[in-house]
């Protein structure tokens, strides 16, 4: 059984400072390039059922989300900090309001 | 390449109703909208906020302390760890408005001031108004909620930004915005307070000359919305590299419509929250084009020559779209004001 992962959502580069400071009419804290956000509860029990499923019962993912369990199953076997990717959380999260939709 | 990035700031119009009739209202506020969120609407829209990793939430208005849930929603997102900030006219800020205020757990409240004393009673159009903010000012400061100024620069306030700094200062203001007026709503009927190039050069200035002082003095100015670009007038770092909006913010009206910036007309809108999730309203690929699709091809005439156009992208959207009607092509830059003569900051 893989241990409940600790998911943090990484941005690349695609954050610029500067925009807090002039989006609205307050002023914002600086962000880094590099942002770090925890991720919902909900989130983290579905990325984590699929990862499990897929090592330990070699459940192969759907396959909207299988690049991104497969790289998150990479870092448990690497045994690195488990991180995704913001365009791979936006993919899980459409999977998820898809499904729950039924659609 | 998909889109991803996320609205780390939100700027909430909560009502249209303002207890005001500024000239320089970009909104006309006055009358609340026909169909404004209810409380419950409100509150559903919040819960969309994390999984969007909203950071902030800005309500303004009209007079966002109007709406009487203002701080029912406030306190929903501050339990969601989201920060909130109220941006106000001043008039509330009564004794009895703190523990509102300290219950809603805003993070802090910034105040329009828009000239000394006689100018700014006289663009609010409400005699004595200035020393009531004053006063208010005091009021935030001795109940510790940091409290900051925003001033919208226009043609009758421009000359007076030297001696309103000094007041700031002499009342402990820590923080001071300053913005150009925009070219929408009530400035459309006062065009006495729009900006030649040479006012909006010597705002630049201002802000660049005195920033070194009024910080020695603890107050720290800074330049907001279409202010830059490209010249030794504009030293943010890193540089302007194009208009957030769409990319890491937008706006909310008071009816539920998403807006790219709340300073854009309501033609603008991109979707309604009543219709539709804001996840699907921003992840929608036709959404928000004229920031996210942006092609250099899309230069309006004053910036199409520019060899910053590419990085810039033609300055704030607002301000090109109010003074031009068309988006990328902010006439106010000092780059072109100035021409090569100063000197040109590249992006790293």
């Amino acid at each position: 059984m893989v241990s409940k992962p600790s998911i943090h959502v990484i941005w690349q580069n695609t954050v610029y400072p500067w925009w807090w400071k002039v989006a609205y009419l307050i002023l914002h804290e600086n962000f880094g390039d590099l942002v770090t956000n925890p991720v919902d509860e909900a989130f983290g029990r579905a990325i984590n059922a699929h990862v499990n499923a897929y090592l330990n019962k070699g459940t192969m993912p759907p396959t909207e989300i299988a690049a991104t369990v497969m790289n998150l199953a990479d870092d448990v076997m690497a045994g690195r900090k488990m991180t995704i990717r913001a365009g791979d959380y936006i993919a899980v999260q459409n999977y998820m309001k898809k499904t729950a939709a039924g659609k | 390449m998909p889109f991803e990035s996320f609205p780390f700031v939100i700027g909430w119009e909560l009502t249209l109703a303002c207890n005001l009739r500024c000239q320089h209202c970009g909104s006309s506020a006055g009358q609340m909208r026909t169909n404004e969120l209810t409380t419950d609407e409100a509150l559903t829209i919040c819960n969309q906020f994390p999984e969007l990793f909203v950071k902030e939430v800005d309500f303004t208005g009209g007079e966002p302390m109007m709406r009487k849930d203002w701080t029912t929603i406030s306190r929903h997102l501050t339990g969601m760890g989201i920060t909130t900030k109220v941006l106000t006219n001043g008039i509330l800020l009564k004794p009895d408005i703190i523990p509102h205020m300290k219950e809603a757990g805003i993070s802090g409240v910034g105040i329009s001031i828009d000239g000394l004393e006689k100018t700014h009673d006289r663009i609010r159009s409400r005699p004595g108004l200035f020393k009531e903010i004053m006063a208010g000012i005091a009021l935030l400061q001795k109940n510790d909620i940091p409290a900051s100024v925003i001033t919208t620069a226009n043609s009758l306030n421009i000359r007076e930004l030297p001696a309103l700094m000094n007041q700031l200062i002499e009342h402990g203001v820590p923080q001071w915005q300053i913005q150009p007026v925009f070219a929408f709503g009530r400035v459309l009927e006062s065009p006495a307070l729009r900006f030649s190039r040479d006012e909006y050069l010597m705002l630049g200035k201002f802000i660049h000359d005195f920033s070194p002082q009024a910080q020695s003095e603890g107050l720290t100015i800074s330049p907001a919305d279409s202010f830059g670009y490209f010249t030794g007038l504009d030293t943010r770092e890193p540089p302007w590299g194009g208009c957030p909006a769409g990319w890491v913010s937008c706006g909310i009206t008071s009816d539920g419509r998403i807006k790219p910036c709340l300073s854009l007309p309501d033609v603008y809108t991109q979707g309604d929250l009543r219709k539709r999730t804001l996840w699907d309203i921003w992840f929608d690929e036709t959404a928000f084009s004229f920031t996210r699709g942006f092609a250099r091809d899309n230069l309006g005439p004053n910036c199409s020559s520019c060899d910053m156009g590419g990085q810039c992208k033609g300055g704030c959207s607002a301000m090109s779209v109010g003074y031009t009607g068309s988006f990328h092509n902010d006439p106010y830059c000092f780059h072109a004001i100035c021409g090569k003569n100063q000197p040109v900051l590249k992006r790293t």
